[in-house]
């Protein structure tokens, strides 16, 4: 019922008095009937049954999903048309239609769609949210082009038309697409070329080792024949050209396809065909020899290119299927399909065995090639071999591969992999000595220096190698924990994640878009403008989410719609027998995020830890800062820490239920909403795999939608916050600072806390030099104009005066349904914040406002927030990190901006690596006291509650004109508490220490 | 702080020597031979295996001039290669001082040269620490020094005897620590320096010797003959010399030269535990200190700098201050600090700007570490000192020794 109320003002604001009188009484029937407008919707919070959503046809057999639809504005559309055609993008349409080659393929896991849906909810309704238009300007398209599926040739007003307002959506939805596919070749002449890829096992059984000719072996491992062919349109008889480019231009084409070969099995490789890849490596006259004689028994991925067709009387050689489809079409890719290509039901089956190939290019805009281009450059793999002698004795060639079980990225040519003995004789023989497995080593290969990291798994070693330069060993050691973990709550277990052929594929794409994180592809800027490379590490190496701190009336606010959802109290939105009958899945809790910040969590800490690793190993996040997400939804099982790997026993007397537990991310324009639902204990029990339930779907989409109706609008506070706000302490620039450092010399000089206040509103102030002008930045933002000389004063100030209004409406409605006490338990901080505040002035005699670090809630930032002493703000940076909840807080990338400078981008690069550096060594202290020395004193010495390690650095500027050199030193303090806190903090030297220790102090009471 | 440590020739992986520590189980030869072997497979595809790191221990590799393949399993105590990889260079150093280069380098009887480097088993243990105690000296790469107000009057007396042995290479070791030395001998390489000391203190006591030495820095391959006579209990002075004289003829020349100078030797040796002078008061909440000079490479280093027993309330007895100083500078030096240790430098020159001084706190101490100029100071403290006043004390404890003129670090 709450979900209709809030739905309607969206849809037709008009609406709203109508409804809400119309509250608890016959609200279903009523709003059933009542406007086509809501069935237009996108998350029709009722029968979710009759109106499949988008992503339907994408869900994979298994019951996985991962559907993203990003929102593109016209100008990359017709960008997209124009590169429609581009080599890469259909690659997993043409697969659609067939039967996968062999077990790997059909099981294989999540199934990735992009679509272009040309936004047909905004175009409607154009008054459906404010800030669309701000949105869609933050879309670039770029990267996106190339995977536009076909619905791309499709007339676009068509597509309007049939998508959205008819009851059978997905049929008209689905055929167009696959009419599309076929409609569009004949009528689009650059269509030529088509690309598909093909999964196959290389009978290495009827090879010998005789074999040396590309060509032959292709024949022998494949079935394929190959000829020499030249392209008759494009290249007419190369007479003049040399020998060289002759075979490099030469196309490898396919002549004949052998009976009862894998080849023939696959019924997806046709005479005509071009091979362009193997294992995503180009292939050519060059290569190819070089090439098949190094295919291993490992299923081989060969990328064929399909030939234009000139003439109608050019059909395809084993075409089963009757000509009424235009010429130029490949028969073979719907045959084995049982329907006719019209039928509506056709494209559900028709998507299943989707290779989510394209998940990278989804999340991240990245071009698979260029990734592999980029990889080929550096010295890095994630391989995963085994000791296993019964699997690695059976032949001792050198060129056998038999012990890599895995390998990513496939390159043929990879030093790691030539001396992947190395690492399993030193994992074999390194436990007899140490008594330990090993953690890493370092390699140097032409002076470059690479980690690996290891893990064992029983008999199995799972190892991942990168450069130094690029990935610290602290940052490799962290990113193989959270890939471990991933992998566990992913597959269940490291070993059948890469023993299980069908998860082969979802491993390239984690690994892919892993790599493309973790080596710092140029292309990512992840946190504005002032990040860098090292800042990018330290950020990655924290496992924790950033989070967004709201005014405590919009936290509320997000926590009673989840609350609310969390509550499952669906009723107004089910069918009459559905409603009656078992829930299908329990709610165990959710969280949300808004672009990359996490704004709320209603999950345990571990469960949490489990999907930000999820999110934020696929690069989710990114996506949802840089584009407005049309439509993603992500359904998959996992296996949680908490109830699968953790060694902990359960309290006693109470056992959670046995069952599945199942992960729903749902996105639209910048939220991302994560869902961990149960499926056991008083839940319906129902078969595994099970596919996403349309009905949470939906009900999870009217979640989001919620966020975004007008008396809500978090999405605008969060911008305000993130745009507007100074969100957190307020930072100064070490270029200012020098400059300061020049001219003034009573940075030292303590004044009371009010004069210091009053100094942003008064820039008259004696201390406010010019270069300080900086520091005042965010109290003058229009916002910011009811600030208060008295900060107790202020976080009243700020309720009654703008969010109060905003809140009101939702308050009401939401009536007794308001339940303050199920609010996290991080709201019971919040009260002491401002009182702490008054109390420290008073005391310290200085200002000192730590409430804003104090957590992650009780923010109220209307004021140059200092949690340094002295009359000058000395703070460049901060980071906090609480390992319980898996939170980070740092300045927003705004704040960042604010103090920009080149010294300032130096300093923090030395900041984020020192930070890095401390941090380890807190963990290396607290997990591992020594153990070789079995004197007391030693665990003694470690076992610490709090360390605090800081560094003193020292930048001397360039003399100039023989004046004295000016020096800036800054100190990097971290300061671990309770092993599960940590606090980054980089600031000026010239306050005393005894201001930061006290800031510690007073900021978690300690 | 080493357990183990592999000595194999490079080309034919055939095992030298190997030391184990005393509570360890001798490792078996399959081992040492996958452990080579690892590392050679690694060097025929062109990889070189540099470290290998488990939960709790360390092993490196390095090979010495193609010649020589060192293997060390330490501890490992989240330092920085540079200080594995510099124990190593000292074992190597040392086998050098005493067999010399040619027959390391180029090893034709790889029999006849495994009983020739037994000679070195007592020095390389005591640089790997692998039995007995582990001093600074091999970890800073700076020779320890004493600093006593006697040292002014001693000198003389050094420079007398040395030059009655007909040499330039004098040297006056209390407990195994250099009180003085002359001018020449300072002008040693800090391996050089490093491994006479360590040589010395790991001889067993006698009164006199006579032993050869390959300088390795300076005459890797002319022998020179290293004499050392016993003054008292504790006190040794060598020299460095050519072929003359005999060491029978310089025997009767010690009661000589040095009887005048028993009392101010007696009295150094009663600082030997605080090994700075008596007049010098630091804070009392300091437990310990480690002054190295990089110019120089002469370190200082007291772990009672207090006259009580230091603290009533202190938490860690002077072989904890030394333990949790060591690790202290080992997880400095190498990631912020540079220092004399060869390789130190690449980890702080990540940073684009140069780390001056580090803290830590604990619950049971903090430490404090500063650079300035060729000093480097590194402080424990108890833990009762507020950490904001631990900058201003360091400060004044450096300065305070620096500027003292009985101290020549």
């Amino acid at each position: 019922m709450a979900f209709n109320s809030n739905f309607k003002p969206f849809y037709d604001p008009g609406n709203e008095k109508i409804h809400r009188n119309n509250v608890g009484t016959n609200n279903f029937t009523k709003s059933s009937e009542e406007s086509s407008a809501i069935q237009q919707q996108r998350a029709p919070a009722r029968i979710s049954n009759k109106c499949p959503d988008n992503w339907e046809p994408y869900v994979h057999k298994q019951g996985d999903l991962f559907y993203v639809d990003v929102k593109e504005d016209s100008k990359s559309q017709s960008k997209n048309q124009q590169r429609v055609n581009v080599p890469e993008r259909s690659s997993g349409h043409h697969r659609d239609r067939s039967q996968p080659v062999n077990t790997e393929e059909t099981n294989n896991g999540n199934h990735v769609h992009l679509e272009n849906n040309n936004q047909p909810l905004v175009s409607k309704n154009s008054t459906y949210d404010p800030h669309s238009s701000k949105f869609e300007v933050q879309v670039t398209g770029t990267g996106y082009k190339h995977f536009k599926p076909k619905i791309l040739f499709s007339d676009q007003t068509i597509l309007k038309e049939n998508d959205f307002n008819s009851e059978n959506l997905p049929e008209s939805d689905s055929h167009k697409k696959l009419s599309n596919g076929q409609v569009s070749s004949s009528s689009c002449p650059q269509s030529e070329d088509k690309i598909k890829h093909v999964y196959l096992m290389p009978n290495l059984r009827n090879c010998s080792s005789s074999d040396k000719s590309g060509i032959i072996l292709c024949e022998k491992l494949f079935g394929i024949v190959l000829c020499q062919y030249n392209h008759r349109t494009s290249q007419p008889m190369l007479n003049g050209n040399t020998l060289e480019k002759l075979a490099r231009e030469r196309k490898i084409i396919v002549q004949d396809v052998l009976q009862a070969s894998p080849a023939k099995q696959s019924a997806q490789i046709f005479r005509g065909d071009m091979l362009v890849c193997l294992n995503d490596i180009e292939i050519t006259w060059v290569n190819l020899d070089e090439i098949f004689r190094s295919i291993s028994s490992r299923a081989v991925k060969l990328t064929f290119q399909l030939p234009v067709v000139i003439g109608p009387d050019k059909n395809p050689p084993s075409s089963r299927i009757p000509p009424p489809l235009p010429p130029k079409t490949y028969p073979h890719k719907v045959s084995t399909c049982t329907v006719v290509p019209t039928s509506p039901h056709q494209p559900k089956k028709k998507h299943h065995p989707q290779l989510g190939e394209n998940i990278l290019q989804l999340v991240s805009g990245e071009d698979k090639s260029r990734l592999y281009s980029f990889l080929k450059n550096i010295l890095c793999a994630v391989l995963y071999l085994t000791l296993d002698s019964r699997e690695s004795d059976e032949s001792s060639d050198g060129n056998n591969k038999e012990d890599i079980v895995y390998q990513f990225p496939c390159d043929l040519e990879n030093k790691l992999v030539d001396v992947r003995g190395l690492f399993l004789t030193l994992c074999g023989i390194v436990p007899d000595v140490t008594g330990n497995n090993v953690k890493c080593c370092t390699v140097s290969h032409k002076g470059e220096l690479i980690h690996v990291v290891f893990i064992r798994e029983g008999q199995d070693l799972f190892l991942m190698g990168f450069p130094h330069s690029r990935v610290p060993l602290a940052f490799s050691e962290v990113v193989m924990t959270e890939l471990h973990r991933l992998l566990k709550v992913l597959f269940g277990s490291v070993v059948s994640a890469f023993r299980s052929p069908k998860f082969r594929a979802q491993l390239d794409q984690l690994f892919s878009l892993t790599l493309h994180t973790v080596l710092q592809n140029p292309d990512i800027i992840l946190h504005g403008p002032n990040s860098n490379v090292s800042g990018q590490v330290f950020y990655e190496s924290i496992s924790g989410a950033q989070s967004l701190s709201l005014s405590q009336e919009n936290m509320l606010l997000c926590d009673e719609i989840l609350s609310e959802f969390e509550a499952a109290d669906f009723d107004e939105f089910m069918e009459e027998d559905e409603l009656f009958d078992r829930r299908a899945f329990n709610v165990l809790g959710t969280c949300l995020y808004y672009k990359e910040y996490l704004l709320c969590n209603h999950l345990p800490a571990s469960d949490f830890q489990d999907i930000h690793l999820f999110i934020k190993y696929h690069s989710l996040l990114q996506l949802m800062a840089k584009k407005s997400v049309e439509d993603l939804v992500i359904w998959r099982e996992m296996f949680p820490t908490r109830r699968f790997h953790s060694r902990e026993a359960s309290p006693p007397g109470y056992t959670e239920p046995t069952g599945h537990w199942f992960l729903l991310l749902v996105g639209m324009k910048h939220f991302l909403l994560a869902t961990l639902l149960e499926m056991g204990g008083c839940t319906k029990s129902r078969n595994i795999p099970l596919s996403p339930d349309p009905f949470y779907v939906s009900q999870a989409k009217a979640t989001l939608l919620q966020f975004e109706t007008d008396d809500v609008a978090i999405a605008q506070s969060c911008e305000k916050r993130l745009s507007a706000d100074p969100c957190g302490p307020t930072l100064v620039s070490a270029d200012s600072m020098l400059q300061g450092v020049k001219s003034k010399k009573e940075e030292n000089s303590f004044i009371s806390p009010t004069k210091v206040q009053d100094s942003p509103k008064n820039p008259a102030t004696p201390i406010l030099s010019p270069t300080y002008s900086i520091l005042f930045k965010w109290p003058l933002s229009p916002n910011n104009e009811s600030l208060s000389g008295i900060p107790e004063d202020s976080p009243d100030h700020y309720k009654g005066g703008s969010t109060n209004d905003v809140s009101t409406p939702t308050m009401k409605r939401h009536g007794s349904r308001l339940s303050y006490g199920s609010n996290d338990s991080a709201g019971s901080g919040s009260s002491s914040g401002p009182q702490n505040k008054g109390k420290l002035g008073s005391k310290s005699g200085s200002v000192f406002e730590v409430n804003s670090i104090n957590s992650a809630i009780n923010l109220e930032p209307q004021k140059v927030i200092r949690v340094t002493r002295g009359s000058q703000n000395t703070l460049f940076h901060l980071i906090q990190f609480d390992g319980l909840e898996g939170i980070v807080i740092s300045p927003s990338p705004q704040a960042l901006a604010a103090s920009q400078g080149h010294l300032q981008s130096q300093v923090l690069t030395n900041f984020y690596k020192s930070c890095l550096q401390i941090r380890n060594s807190f963990h290396r202290t607290s997990t591992h006291p020594i153990k070789l020395n079995h004197k007391n004193m030693k665990r003694r010495v470690h076992a610490v509650d709090h360390q605090e390690h800081a560094v003193l650095f020292r930048y001397t500027q360039p003399q100039e004109n023989k004046r004295p050199p000016v020096a800036l030193l800054y100190w990097v303090v971290g300061r671990q508490l309770r092993h599960e806190k940590e606090m980054f903090v980089c600031f000026h030297e010239s306050i005393p220490q005894s201001a930061i220790e006290m800031a510690f102090r007073v900021g978690f009471g300690t | 702080m080493a357990s183990y440590l592999v000595c194999l020739t490079t080309a034919g992986g055939v095992p030298l020597f190997t030391r184990t520590a005393d509570d360890l189980k001798p490792l078996p030869f399959p081992v040492i031979g996958s452990l080579n072997g690892v590392h050679m497979f690694g060097s025929s595809h062109d990889v070189t295996l540099q470290s290998t790191v488990t939960e709790d221990a360390k092993i490196v590799w390095r090979v010495f001039h193609d010649s020589v393949t060192l293997i060390a399993i330490a501890q490992n105590d989240d330092a920085d290669d540079c200080h594995y990889s510099n124990l190593l260079n000292l074992v190597f150093n040392a086998m050098v001082l005493l067999v010399g280069i040619e027959e390391v380098i180029n090893m034709k009887n790889v029999e006849k040269f495994k009983k020739e480097i037994k000679v070195c088993y007592n020095l390389v243990d005591r640089i790997l620490g692998i039995k007995g105690s582990w001093g600074f000296c091999q970890l800073t790469n700076a020779v320890e020094i004493i600093a006593a107000p006697e040292n002014a009057v001693l000198q003389n007396f050094l420079d007398a005897f040395t030059e009655a042995a007909e040499s330039v290479y004098g040297c006056l070791f209390i407990d195994g620590k250099v009180a003085v030395a002359t001018k020449k001998w300072w002008s040693l390489s800090a391996n050089e320096l490093v491994l006479l000391s360590l040589l010395l203190s790991s001889l067993t006591p006698c009164t006199s010797r006579d032993i050869p030495v390959y300088l390795p820095d300076s005459h890797p391959t002319v022998p020179h003959r290293l004499m050392t006579f016993q003054l008292t209990r504790g006190i040794e002075v060598c020299v460095i010399c050519g072929p003359l004289p005999s060491l029978t003829e310089l025997e009767p020349e010690i009661l000589r030269f040095w009887k005048p100078s028993y009392d101010s030797l007696r009295s150094v040796l009663k600082l030997s535990s605080r090994n700075f002078p008596t007049n010098l008061a630091l804070d009392h909440n300091t437990l310990g200190f480690l002054l190295i000079n990089k110019e120089t490479n002469r370190c200082l280093c007291s772990i009672s700098p207090t006259f009580n027993g230091g603290h009533p309330d202190e938490t860690l007895s002077p072989s904890q201050r030394k333990e949790v100083l060591m690790s202290f500078y080992k997880r400095m030096v190498g990631t912020f600090f540079s220092s004399v240790v060869p390789g130190s430098e690449s980890g702080p020159s990540e940073f684009s700007h140069q780390a001056m001084e580090s803290y830590i706190t604990t619950e049971t101490h903090k430490c404090y570490a500063m650079m300035s100029g060729p000093h480097q100071l590194f402080m424990i403290y108890g833990e009762g000192i507020p950490t904001y006043a631990m900058r201003s004390i360091t400060q004044k404890t450096l300065s305070l020794l620096t500027k003292d003129r009985n101290i020549s670090v």
